[in-house]
């Protein structure tokens, strides 16, 4: 009786160090990487300077704290500025290792969705391996909406007529069965929309009226273009960046 | 940025006239374009597209390019379309603005 309490107790113990030692572990990762990221926006660096500079801090981070949340910022933030190695050949075959790395080991976080941004730096064909798997794998409606978006933006772009069909139905697919999914501060619905109904050219040329435009300000009010009526109005998309 | 500042410049320029700016701001973030606003004294209402370029409204529209600026008349008919400050675009302005004035008078 005594043992087997003695035995129960122990294993217990045991227990509860490993989920302290692993907590202590994710909040020490935490705060390093909170340090590394302090830095980087302090420095105030372009993005190819902020690679070159930065790189490895995130590498190292990666290597000590594997499966972690923050091993996925470290290598997302990676694939990301693995856009600006000056040898094509160095950036596909860093940014896929680091992509199959990701995909292997965080199959089922919805963090993914930023892969599916992240696309643009692949190499076509694995841009393309990467976002169908991101489609077909993900258990979250979010990721295999952003991969749905990313796959069907680079194929309405196409020359060919069947790739832009194939892009369209994945526009209509969004705007049916993903719609309300949350897109940026938006929903996958109205951009999917906007691609499938974009003003015709004639519809925004010299001479054409407006089309009307609304929407809300940064801060939540509700704007339209032609509440200005009876105004010269000059419209202006910018943005600082 | 350029135009943006210039646009200031107009605000300023056409004051108690039927004349305004009104944006499509792509910045990532809301506290991004407030912190621009503030910072750039850009007084006018501008929506926000979503957090970065390739938003609903810009791929609506068209826009891939920074700014894109429309000029529009008091009818709402769309009198010049670019993407910078061509030499008489303040002249262009003004007469617009008078257009709009003598339209105010009917």
């Amino acid at each position: 009786m005594l043992r087997s309490v003695t035995l129960s107790l122990i294993v217990v113990l045991t227990s509860l160090a490993a989920i302290a030692q692993s907590a202590w572990c994710q909040t020490t990762a935490e705060s390093q990487l909170a340090e590394l990221e302090a830095a980087v926006s302090e420095a105030g660096l372009r993005a190819a300077e902020r690679y070159a500079t930065y790189a490895d801090d995130y590498r190292s981070l990666a290597s000590e704290y594997p499966g972690t949340e923050v091993a996925l910022t470290a290598k997302l933030w990676l694939i990301r500025h693995a856009y600006y190695e000056q040898s094509p050949a160095l950036k596909y075959e860093l940014s896929g290792r680091l992509a199959d790395e990701v995909m292997a080991e965080y199959s089922q976080s919805p963090r993914l969705t930023r892969l599916a941004e992240l696309s643009y730096v692949f190499e076509e064909s694995q841009r393309q391996t990467i976002l169908n798997r991101l489609f077909h794998d993900s258990p979250h409606a979010e990721v295999r909406g952003y991969a749905l978006l990313h796959l069907a933006e680079s194929e309405i772009e196409s020359r060919n007529s069947d790739t832009i069909a194939r892009g369209r139905d994945r526009l209509r697919i969004l705007a049916d069965e993903y719609a309300t999914v949350p897109w940026r501060y938006s929903v996958l619905g109205s951009i999917a929309e906007a691609h499938l109904n974009p003003h015709p050219p004639e519809a925004l040329a010299v001479g054409a009226p407006v089309p009307e435009v609304f929407g809300t300000t940064y801060n939540g009010k509700s704007v339209s273009l032609s509440s200005y009526r009876g105004k010269v109005v000059i419209l202006e998309f910018w943005g600082e960046w | 940025m350029g135009f943006a500042r210039y646009a200031r410049s107009l605000v300023l320029k056409h004051k108690g006239e039927p004349f305004a700016m009104f944006g499509i701001n792509s910045d990532t973030s809301p506290e991004r374009v407030a912190s621009v606003k503030e910072r750039e004294g850009f007084t006018w209402d501008s929506i926000f597209d979503s957090g970065g370029t390739g938003g609903p409204i810009a791929t609506k529209w068209g826009v891939h390019v920074w700014p894109t600026i429309f000029v529009i008349d008091h009818k709402g008919i769309i009198r010049w379309r670019g993407n910078g400050i061509p030499l008489e675009f303040d002249e262009m302005l003004a007469e617009l603005v008078e257009e709009a004035k003598r339209n105010g008078k009917r």
